[in-house]
């Protein structure tokens, strides 16, 4: 009896440590950008009192968050078709055709998970001051700088790699015979069937874009073609905007995930499962 | 409309010779099952005429055309798969139409095509359901559709029935005859059950390790097996086969044991002392009336009856030897019998080469 009530204390002490140290940052986010008190820069509150919109106008319309949101939500949307596009295609190619250095062109892709964004930081940027030689410019300072590195990513082309794997043969032989050309097996065949991991990586890709920062900081220097994270930065070391504002504009940009990943869920868990099941 | 015609075909895979020098015709309108143990390769050589496999050799036509180098969409031929193949995402009338969808033919003659096969396999009300909303059967049905509504010269089919129970595969059995019946449209059917074979075809072709073995109609394959292997192959229960020697001065044929003495037909002078293997369908063979008056004393050691034939399994000085007939047998397991033969009916076999030897006295 008394065994089982304190390892009872214990588990509570123990789950409320864990929901104070994860939700407690989020909770005193929400209330400080609801909160009409005033507070120094570092400061937070926990409790919520005098709530207000104001923070909000503020730092969209004030702040011009509005702005950010709008480049990133052009960044993210072409960021995001061009990936899954790109991703979807790729994978068809490594999954279903036997092609002279297919190998070598699965390590390249892999090799790209393994260097971490800051070491191609400084090639990247130079490569982008570099001008094209028929336009005669640079991507550099524009929304393609923010879009192209982003267009290949190695996850995305070898989930959506496993999951082309996994439909059966017969399936593309049969189109071939009804008269589908490779265009026709991979639009009426192939993505059908691949459905849920599509909604994966349009996810799992939406967020990886949105959350990009170092890429956006290097790829503009104009203030007006800022997104989200990287305007988010250059607020929080200005000492005029109060937590409350910035509290505010980080709930802003934290809204986007939350919808699409809200938007595709049913999707989403279906892909996260069905790869667990096909190991 | 077309004839296949197969010639000199070969195919390897890397260093594997799967296919080795195939020479078929198929006549236009006819309906030829291509039969082997598994592995050799039907369904490769199913899949070079229908254009999914390249052939490393030969050359492949259909309707009089060189399809030998044609992707398969354009060798107007149709398949079914012995998985069926259905597209999981489409309802039974897109997976029926979807050949005439891509072709880009009218909305209307879609749905009237669609709906001719659809009647035709009784279809009609499964039309808007998914392929895993139907049972196997249904399933198989569709898969069938789906090649009669594009109106092919030729069908191609790997082992349609073999994810079916006995029953249902009889019946669909019986319907794919019938509709070869009406349209004659030319098949090419892959099956490893020679009883598929025999009841459908109406030419065989038996390969083994990727050749030819022996191309004729069913009968003639039951009748007059080339070799050893086409003998064994056809036929349920299987032809019984004993060593023998030929004898001449007597006139007989001396089994295995030594002293058991069948009279040698007539066609085989000039063999004398040749090493041979006789074969005797079960049916050909009989329990004689009283003991001892036969040409073989046996032991019954099991009967083994399906209503309409039965099958006496005996144990003999030879090895084990199948009895069959129409008419219910009466004997019981471990009783002493003896076995007579229809002697005209015996198939003598070079044991060497395994190959049948053609008495001089038959014509065909
Ligand atoms: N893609 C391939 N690569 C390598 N070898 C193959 C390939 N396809 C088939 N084979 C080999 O070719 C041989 C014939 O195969 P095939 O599938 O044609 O046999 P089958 O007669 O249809 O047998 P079953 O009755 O089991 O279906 C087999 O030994 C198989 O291992
Ligand atoms: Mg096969």
């Amino acid at each position: 009896m008394t065994s089982s009530f304190s390892s009872r204390v214990a588990k509570i002490i123990l789950y409320a440590v864990i929901v104070v140290t994860f939700v407690g940052p989020f909770w005193a986010t929400l209330v400080t950008a609801f909160s009409g008190v005033s507070l120094k820069p570092g400061q937070l509150t926990l409790i919520p009192q005098s709530p207000t919109l104001e923070n909000f106008r503020i730092a969209i319309f004030q702040m011009k968050v509005w702005q950010y949101l709008l480049n990133s939500t052009i960044v993210v949307i072409f960021g995001t078709i061009l990936q899954v596009s790109v991703s979807a295609l790729a994978a068809y190619a490594l999954a279903r055709k036997k092609f002279r250095g297919a190998a070598v062109v699965s390590l390249f892709i892999l090799c790209t998970l393994m260097l971490p964004e800051e070491v191609i930081a400084i090639p990247l940027y130079l490569v982008m001051q570099k001008e094209i030689p028929i336009l005669g410019m640079s991507i550099y300072n524009t929304y393609l700088a923010m879009i192209l590195p982003v267009v290949g990513w190695a996850f995305s082309i070898f989930m959506l790699t496993e999951f082309m794997r996994a439909v059966p043969m017969e399936l593309e032989e049969a189109a071939r015979i009804d008269g589908a050309n490779e265009w026709q097996v991979f639009v009426n065949v192939i993505l059908p069937l691949v459905r849920p991991a599509l909604g994966t990586v349009t996810i799992f890709g939406f967020i990886m874009i949105w959350d990009q920062y170092l890429l956006p900081l290097i790829a503009v220097n104009d203030k007006d073609l800022m997104t989200l994270p990287v305007a988010l930065g250059s607020l929080r070391v200005d000492d005029t905007i109060t937590p409350n504002i910035l509290t505010a504009a980080t709930l802003v940009a934290m809204a986007p995930s939350v919808i699409v990943y809200l938007a595709l869920q049913r999707q989403f868990n279906r892909g996260i499962m069905a790869g667990a099941v096909k190991g | 409309m077309g004839a296949v015609s197969l010639q000199g075909v070969s195919k390897s895979f890397g260093a594997v010779d799967v296919i080795k020098d195939v020479s078929i015709d198929i006549n236009e309108g006819e309906f030829c099952v291509l039969i082997g143990p598994s592995g050799s390769g039907k369904s490769t050589l199913l899949r070079m005429i229908a254009g999914l496999e390249t052939a490393t050799d030969g050359s492949i036509h259909i309707g009089g055309r060189d399809v030998t180098e044609l992707p398969p969409k354009d060798r107007d031929i149709a398949m079914v798969f012995q998985s069926y193949a259905l597209y999981p995402q489409m309802t039974v009338r897109e997976n029926m139409s979807f050949a005439l969808r891509l072709a880009g033919r009218p909305k209307e003659e879609i749905q009237k095509k669609t709906d001719e096969a659809a009647q035709m396999l009784g279809l009609e009300k499964l039309l808007d359901r998914l392929p895993k909303e139907l049972s196997g059967g249904q399933r198989q049905r569709v898969a069938m559709g789906r090649a009669i509504v594009r109106n092919p010269s030729v069908f191609l089919f790997d082992e349609p029935l073999s994810n079916l129970d006995a029953k249902l595969r009889s019946q669909v059995r019986g319907e794919i005859r019938d509709l070869h019946h009406r349209w004659r449209t030319t098949s090419v059917y892959v099956t490893h059950d020679q009883v598929e074979a025999m009841t459908m075809g109406e030419k065989i072709v038996v390969l083994r390790d990727g050749r030819v073995e022996q191309a004729g109609t069913p009968l003639s394959l039951y009748d007059y097996p080339d070799s050893v292997f086409v003998a064994t192959f056809i036929g349920s229960p299987a032809i019984n086969m004993f060593e023998a020697k030929i004898d001449e001065t007597s006139g007989t044929l001396i089994l295995a044991d030594g002293s058991t003495r069948i009279p040698l037909p007539s066609g085989y002078a000039g063999h004398d002392g040749k090493n041979v293997l006789l074969g005797i369908r079960p049916e050909y063979l009989e329990v004689a009336p009283t003991a001892h008056i036969g040409f073989l004393n046996a032991r019954v050691h099991a009967v083994e009856t399906t209503g309409s034939d039965t099958v006496v399994i005996c144990d003999s000085a030879v090895g084990q030897i199948l009895v069959s007939s129409k008419s219910r047998s009466t004997h019981s397991n471990g009783e002493q019998i003896s076995l007579s033969l229809a002697s005209e009916k015996i198939l003598l076999f070079d044991k060497a080469t395994e190959r049948r030897m053609v008495p001089t006295t038959q014509t065909t």
